[in-house]
């Protein structure tokens, strides 16, 4: 098609009345061919995003994870049993109020506890929401989340800075 | 089977069987509890010293405006039985128990009592960082 011809306005609007001119015309504007070249690249923007997006799920599942402590063998055995353990994490986690945490039942929780106890509360607490909408966090991270710096080291004092 | 091929056999059982009881010997220690707990029993005993720890006490609640954090942090790796000699070791200092130091608006007429660390520690802290420490030291507090 000779492409003066059709860019003159009579002749773009005689090919107009028709839709096979409409289509004339599209193939020859710039403009629509590069919204078409742009609409064409969507599909592939939407697909990366989504496996990005499930990649990325999969990844901060993992190193989310939670990773349990061993108990050291070279230490005393536990000083609580596993269920004496999961009373104890169940009571820190519910230690938390709607406004204030009860730092008492926290610290009356974990007091008492040698090495291997500790970790056995650790590992039954594994990770917990501290908020409905907060993230999970293993204990260490909850009772930092959950206290002030002053009170967080009150709960090392018990430990006596074993953990940390 | 020759004979040298099942002396060798039998050795290699045996060296197997030697290797198997020296791993089973050495990673059997179950809880043994050869070693001190750190929680329990600490693992500050080369630096530990009792008059030290008792002094720093005195020095940060001695005067007016207790530093809490202070005595929090002197204390955090002292085990239950390091606080019984630091306990010892403070003794029985004089104290003014209305105003929380070592202050005698009235020595040209009495001088103050002299208490044990317990009372010092009761008065100078909040009931909450008090019993934080009860949990710690029940014997003592």
């Amino acid at each position: 098609m000779n492409t003066q011809a059709t860019s003159k306005p009579s002749t773009k609007r005689s090919l107009a009345s028709s839709i096979e001119g409409l289509r004339g015309i599209g193939d020859l504007d710039p403009r629509v061919t590069v919204i078409k070249e742009t609409a064409s690249v969507i599909p592939f923007i939407i697909k990366t995003g989504i496996v990005c997006g499930i990649g990325y799920f999969i990844y901060r599942s993992y190193t989310n994870r939670f990773i349990k402590f061993k108990e050291n063998n070279n230490y005393p055995v536990a000083n609580v049993t596993l269920a004496q353990a999961e009373s104890r994490a169940n009571t820190i986690d519910q230690s938390v109020g709607t406004f204030s945490g009860d730092f008492d039942a926290i610290a009356n929780a974990i007091s008492g506890l040698n090495y291997n106890g500790f970790v056995r509360v650790y590992n039954a607490f594994g990770n917990r929401k501290s908020t409905f909408l907060g993230s999970e966090m293993n204990l260490i991270e909850w009772l930092r989340d959950q206290l002030d710096d002053y009170q967080f080291s009150q709960i090392s004092l018990l430990l006596n800075g074993a953990f940390f | 089977m020759t004979v040298q091929q099942s002396n060798n056999l039998k050795y290699g059982i045996g060296a197997i069987a030697l290797i198997g009881v020296v791993y089973l010997a050495v990673t059997s220690n179950k809880g043994g509890g050869a070693t001190n707990d750190p929680i329990v029993n600490g693992n500050n005993a080369a630096s530990f010293n009792a008059q030290n720890v008792a002094n720093d006490l005195l020095e940060a609640m001695r005067y007016l405006g207790t530093d809490e954090e202070e005595v929090v942090s002197i204390l955090k790796y002292v085990t239950q039985d390091q606080f019984g000699k630091v306990f010892t070791a403070f003794g029985k200092q004089q104290y003014n128990k209305t105003l929380g130091n070592q202050q005698n608006p009235t020595a040209w007429f009495d001088e103050l009592p002299f208490e044990n660390l317990k009372t010092w520690l009761k008065n100078e802290l909040s009931t909450e960082e008090y019993n934080i420490l009860r949990l710690k030291y029940p014997k003592y507090l």
